[in-house]
């Protein structure tokens, strides 16, 4: 969080310019005092609202004070007067050459809302995402800790206890350090069961985040004591939904997995957890368990680092102790180290680099867009030569001609502009409505005053950009000549028309160069979406039922359970079959298990085994549509006291069984001590954690032999899925009316959920691509139609003359393909260079995919024929005599 | 006699309640404080000019500070022609409100 001991910079010289001189001293130091005691007041900042009104202030003093001043103290502003007269009365100017041609208007300012809406909306979100700080008090010293696991390829991976509380004791760099891990608890008393998401923290954990409770108070250390009563803090929104915002709640109970909870205090308003984009949460403290120990791996640490202390060097200190902890417990942290990254990186990952590629995509795009309109003005400044001869004529210096004309192209930018903002709310409220689990920090997107200022030197300066190079262009053209041939010139005049072909080639090359971006991700989206998953995801319902562990103690009502759920399940008309499972592919979720092969002794923790663990029910792998390779699956006699059986994946085959037959063979899970499985079968890779990413072998259990409380269910359907979720849900809670169902989805939904971050990428970056093209084939239009009209007497006179209707053709192709050709290959060679940036976004295609580098060109060439074509068969319909006649 | 507007009149009245620690910073605290309105900087140096330019109020500036940056402070005090215009002002005031019932509701 920033406290500014002084103004910020730019306001304090944009205010100095305001000042008159002579009160400048007096002003500034005034400013600086009373920002100065304001903060000593109040603690607080001023906050940029009050910049904003002291400016408006300033403006008034320079320009509003003027009428009310004696007439002495006004001579000496005589000059700044005329200036602002001249500059009002070119701006009304401006106002009625917009109104006068309507069609260039209205083309010019929506090429402008389109340029300028779509960087603004894509700096609001790289503004909202990566420029502003993070909500924590001095966020840039908070650090997120992981543990891993180099030598097995675990990085990250979650902390130990044992470990964590040794870098607690034995860091130096580190001020506060806190633990913490997720959970989902059950929440009744309400209306209905309802899950929540829970935080389990330690007792440092709000002070490192800076949540200070409105109502009640944080934990201490005796919250985290395991024998007292339960205590919960609870965020605002979820106290203001359940309890109406009642001021009284501290002290009443909350049931949470059927364990009473008393309310100590409540969180501030819009505070979250750093990870949490759902909101509603819930923190407990983080109490000890009996089964804790140096292997078990399940926190995560946040901490927040000495002040001069960088992450480089709060990462050897951290790594330093794991390596004394290492030689002290070789058995259970031998290849075990530390990680710490800073929390901004943490949080927005990948996003950074996607960012700002999209903002500099669609920079290019408004690059195409002024040179668009530029292109348009100077079409349209060589048509009004004549008026600025007679203007010069009658005057006018060329200084002034240029003014005026900037003037103009200003006016269509700042107005241009302030569609492009309308257009960007648009935009940004589709974002927020269809993305909102893709980016991270998304809530935090607003248009706000630094936007604002972005997009209004944007426009300004977009409005020289596309208004100079005309309006010096006309200025400075022979005058006394156009004003006596009245326009009766062959081609007009040759540097000119060089200028603009060479905007055409830049507008061309810088659409290849988007294009070619956006058609490498279409394929490797096209590749991602092809990759087989490993299930089939058509007609499948997944869902997930997490028992409360209260109610469900045991093993036995576990199982119980999960037969009663399916028998009726099963039953309901449109269900081919179903299957209990404690894990749904690509949904994010995860358990692994370590294990041992019999007759394979280890010599040492690197032989350790791990596996994806997977407790599933009979007809588990017809329900998924898993193929089965080898053996059997589970039937209904494999349960609770027979021989304990497992599947395992071929991955899990080729790994540790690469020419022998796994059927038969027997393992034993590391932290189980019952008889040893017997693998009888083997089934199909399913890809665990995301597409196109390898996962873990798989190893499926029998649910009765194994229950657990975290029952997911899928149903293999007939008719639509999502039609059957009220007949499952009413047969879920006949067995049990107080059990939560959650996470309903389609399989293929969960797929599309994993492809949504590639997906939102490459529409957008296609969105891009095709504004791009429009713009830049709107360009060519312009340009061949201009060329075309200039030659309409030539090409009117060689069809007098007998010239067939395709040499005239011929001859508007030859004017136009250069520029198309110098276009494409100056795009290609950019994009060859440019590409590089969406290596690590791309999935099945290299950088330099010949398929898309061919196809762009191909593309980019068939339109602009189009393009070129249409202004010249327009002309060959005209009538010669027409064109011929003298004016 | 000359004649001071309504906000013109609070500049002054605030002026003279500060006596020799009148400047730009003070006078918008004094007036925040006592009409409870948010008042920027430029409007209160613009009426101190204005003010200044009538005859109403002189100014002299004052040694530089730290607190404000080692910049000089301009001070303000009340001319005789605008304590005048002041009371002037007040009197007018006065003489019209004389008689009515200002305290309770408006009929």
């Amino acid at each position: 969080m920033s406290c500014n001991r002084r103004p910020p910079r730019l306001v304090h010289f944009i205010l100095s310019v305001l000042v008159p001189r002579k009160e400048r001293e007096y002003f500034l130091g005034d400013l600086e005092e009373s920002h100065a005691r304001r903060r000593g007041e109040r603690d607080g900042r001023p906050g940029s609202r009050s910049w904003v009104r002291e400016f408006t202030g300033a403006l008034e003093l320079r320009f509003l004070a003027r009428g009310t001043l004696p007439r002495a103290r006004r001579d000496g502003r005589r000059k700044g007067d005329n200036m602002l007269r001249e500059l009002t009365r070119d701006l009304r100017f401006g106002l009625r050459m917009m109104a006068r041609s309507p069609g260039f208007t209205t083309v010019a300012l929506v090429t402008m809302a389109l340029g300028v809406g779509a960087n603004t909306a894509m700096f609001s979100v790289v503004n909202g995402v990566l420029l502003k700080p993070l909500p924590y008090p001095e966020a840039g010293s908070i650090v997120f800790l992981m543990e891993n696991n180099l030598s097995r390829g675990w990085d990250p991976f979650t902390i130990s206890p044992f470990n964590f509380w040794d870098w607690r004791e034995q860091n130096r760099s580190l001020e506060l350090v806190a633990a913490y891990r997720t959970r989902t608890v059950t929440y009744t008393g309400g209306d209905r069961p309802l899950r929540l998401s829970a935080y389990l923290v330690s007792e440092e954990y709000l002070a490192i985040l800076g949540g200070e409770p409105v109502l009640g108070r944080g934990f201490n250390v005796e919250d985290m004591d395991p024998h007292r009563e339960g205590v919960v803090l609870l965020d605002h929104g979820l106290w203001q939904q359940f309890f109406g915002g009642d001021p009284e709640i501290l002290g009443r109970s909350m049931v949470l997995d059927g364990e009473p909870h008393t309310v100590i205090g409540i969180l501030p308003v819009g505070w979250r957890h750093p990870f949490n984009r759902s909101g509603m949460e819930l923190l407990l403290p983080l109490r000890r368990e009996a089964w804790w120990g140096r292997s078990t791996h399940f926190l995560w640490g946040l901490a927040r680092m000495k002040p001069g202390v960088t992450v480089e060097q709060a990462q050897a200190d951290l790594s330093s102790v794991a390596s004394v902890l290492e030689g002290e417990y070789p058995e259970t942290n031998s290849g075990w180290g530390a990680s710490v990254r800073s929390l901004d990186g943490i949080m927005l990952g990948q996003s950074r680099p996607q960012l700002l590629i999209l903002l500099a995509s669609v920079g290019l795009v408004l690059l195409i867009a002024c040179v668009n309109v530029a292109q348009m003005s100077l079409a349209r400044g060589s048509g009004r030569r004549h008026e600025m001869a007679i203007r010069t004529a009658l005057g006018a210096g060329r200084a002034r001609i240029v003014r005026l004309l900037l003037a103009e192209s200003i006016l269509l930018s700042v107005v241009g502009g302030a569609l492009g903002v309308l257009l960007a709310l648009a935009c940004l409220k589709a974002f927020q409505v269809g993305w909102s689990q893709i980016l991270p920090r998304m809530e935090e997107i607003s248009v706000n005053h630094t936007v604002l200022l972005f997009t209004a030197g944007l426009s300004l300066t977009s409005g020289l950009l596309f208004g100079l190079l005309p309006a010096l262009s006309v200025a400075a053209s022979n005058l006394g000549e156009a004003l006596r041939t009245g326009g009766w010139s062959i081609t007009g005049d040759a540097s000119r028309s060089r200028l603009r072909a060479g905007m055409v080639v830049v507008e061309m090359s810088l659409a290849v160069v988007l294009l070619v971006g956006s058609g490498l991700l279409i394929r490797s989206l096209v590749a991602l979406r092809g990759e087989d998953p490993g299930f089939e995801a058509e007609g499948r319902l997944a869902l997930s039922t997490p028992l409360p562990r209260s109610e469900y103690p045991t093993n036995e009502e576990r199982r119980a359970y999960g037969e009663a759920v399916l028998e009726r399940v099963a039953a309901v008309p449109g269900v081919e079959s179903a299957a209990i499972t404690t894990l749904i592919p690509v949904s994010g979720q995860d358990e692994i298990w370590g294990l041992e092969i019999e007759g394979r002794p280890q010599s040492g923790p690197e032989d350790d085994i791990a596996a994806l663990f997977y407790r599933v029910s009979p007809g588990y792998f017809e329900t998924m549509g898993i193929p089965l390779r080898l053996g059997r699956e589970f039937t209904p006699d494999d349960g609770e006291g027979k021989v304990r059986v497992a599947v395992v994946s071929e991955s899990f085959v080729q790994a540790h069984f690469p020419r022998e037959d796994p059927v038969g063979k027997r393992i034993r899970l590391t932290a189980d001590d019952g008889p040893p499985i017997e693998i009888v079968g083997v089934a199909g890779d399913v890809q665990h954690y995301r597409l196109g990413q390898t996962s873990m072998p798989q190893l499926y259990i029998p649910f009765a032999q194994r229950p657990d409380a975290d029952v997911g269910l899928v149903v293999k359907a007939s008719v639509p899925p999502l039609t059957l979720v009220g007949a499952v849900r009413n047969e879920i809670q006949t067995v049990d009316p107080d059990m939560p169902v959650q996470g309903v989805r389609t399989l293929e939904q969960i797929i599309a959920a994993d492809v949504s971050t590639p997906r939102f990428r490459t529409m957008l970056l296609t969105a891009f691509g095709l504004t791009a093209l429009l713009l830049a084939l709107v360009g060519l239009y312009g340009v061949m139609s201009y060329t075309v009209a200039q030659r309409s007497r030539e090409i009117g006179m060689r069809m007098a003359l007998g010239a067939p209707q395709s040499s005239i053709l011929r001859l508007v192709l030859r004017d136009g393909v250069p520029m198309v050709a110098a276009g494409t290959v100056v795009g290609l060679g950019g994009a060859l260079a440019l590409t590089r940036v969406l290596e690590s976004m791309l999935f099945g295609v290299g950088v330099r995919d010949p398929a898309v580098f061919a196809a762009v060109p191909l593309l980019l060439s068939v339109v602009a024929v189009v393009a070129i074509l249409i202004p010249a068969v327009r002309a060959t319909r005209v009538d010669p005599v027409k064109t011929l006649a003298p004016e | 006699m000359g004649h001071a507007g309504e906000f013109e009149m609070l500049v002054m009245l605030a002026v003279l309640r500060l006596g020799s620690e009148a400047y730009g910073v003070t006078v918008r605290e004094e007036l925040e404080q006592e009409t409870s309105r948010t008042l920027t900087l430029g409007t209160i140096y613009k009426t101190l000019g204005r003010l200044e330019a009538k005859g109403y109020l002189s100014s002299y500036t004052s040694e530089p500070t730290a607190e404000r940056g080692g910049r000089r402070k301009k001070l303000y005090e009340v001319m005789p022609a605008g304590l005048a215009a002041v009371r002037h002002s007040l009197t007018d005031l006065r003489r019209l409100a004389r008689g009515l019932d200002l305290e309770t509701e408006a009929p």
